[in-house]
């Protein structure tokens, strides 16, 4: 009886669509990750990239200049008063987080309360009356009589079933989406402009 | 609003934490190595150009947010 019950339950879920239910948010998750993707590409190439003086058609990167001061020991291994200044030159590129701008978790809550309530009420009345009149007369004539019968039959019954059944389901689906790491292309591009950064001293005016 | 990220420091390898805020007021950030002394400040001149990527970058960030915040269906149809 338990199975027949379960495989009723089942029956309720079968018609629902899940695959739109689970798959669409996570599409939409998708493409609103590709937009935002898109939108980053634009700025990284219209604010990091410049176009080469020599070929128009090239980008470089943008390269920005930080005062590095690294403080110098003598001879005697005490601190110099002044630190060294140097230049670094790196590439704007390489201190924009460029990895933030993502969905980051996508959780689809999917619950599903399933009520089943049947209630069946069922009165059945029956009232009948047969009446039945019979005559059977005759006229007594010495041993002859008359005879009048009469009948009534009547029925009376009432069935009543009364039968109420809940039952109650939830299933809850939670998909995580995480976030998706940088083009390997671009992380190359970013590891060799950072492995690159070199001092190079100030010139002393 | 400021933008947290880091560079690599050019003399022990370390990180050094910068804040975009503090970067373009002309503050410097410290190698995060104890043993290093390495400090870096951005150069005056290129204030400007490091103050507009990350400007462009923050109103992007901005406004994916508010998009999403004003209503969270909104974040799928940015």
């Amino acid at each position: 009886m338990a199975v027949n019950k379960e495989s009723y339950m089942a029956k309720q879920f079968s018609g629902l669509p899940l695959k739109s239910l689970i798959g669409a948010p996570l599409k939409a998750a998708t493409d609103a990750n590709g937009m935002m993707a898109r939108a980053q590409t634009q700025l990284i190439l219209s604010t990091c990239f410049e176009k080469s003086q020599d070929d128009d058609e090239r980008l470089k990167p943008k390269m920005i200049t930080f005062v590095l001061e690294r403080t110098i020991l003598d001879e005697d291994g005490k601190p110099e008063p002044e630190p060294a200044k140097m230049n670094i030159s790196l590439p704007l590129l390489t201190i924009v987080p460029l990895n933030s701008l993502a969905v980051e978790t996508l959780k689809v809550s999917f619950e599903m309360d399933v009520k089943s309530s049947t209630e069946y009420n069922h009165e059945k009345g029956e009232d009948s009356k047969n009446t039945s009149k019979g005559a059977v007369t005759s006229d007594y004539k010495g041993d002859q009589y008359t005879v009048e019968m009469h009948g009534t039959l009547a029925k009376s019954s009432k069935n009543g079933v009364n039968n109420k059944n809940s039952t109650s389901a939830r299933y809850e689906i939670e998909l995580q989406a995480g976030q998706l790491p940088l083009p390997k292309g671009l992380t190359t591009i970013i590891d060799a402009f950072t492995k690159n950064i070199a001092p190079i001293q100030t010139k002393k005016q | 609003m400021s933008i947290q990220t880091k560079i690599t420091c050019p003399d022990c390898g370390g990180d050094i934490h910068i804040d975009s805020v503090l970067l373009i007021s002309g503050a410097s950030f410290q190698c995060s190595s104890e043993s290093c002394s390495t400090a870096i400040s951005l150069a005056a001149k290129d204030v400007n150009k490091v103050s507009k990527a990350f400007n462009g970058f923050e109103n992007l960030k901005s406004k994916s947010i508010q998009t999403a915040g004003s209503d969270p269906s909104n974040i799928f149809e940015l």
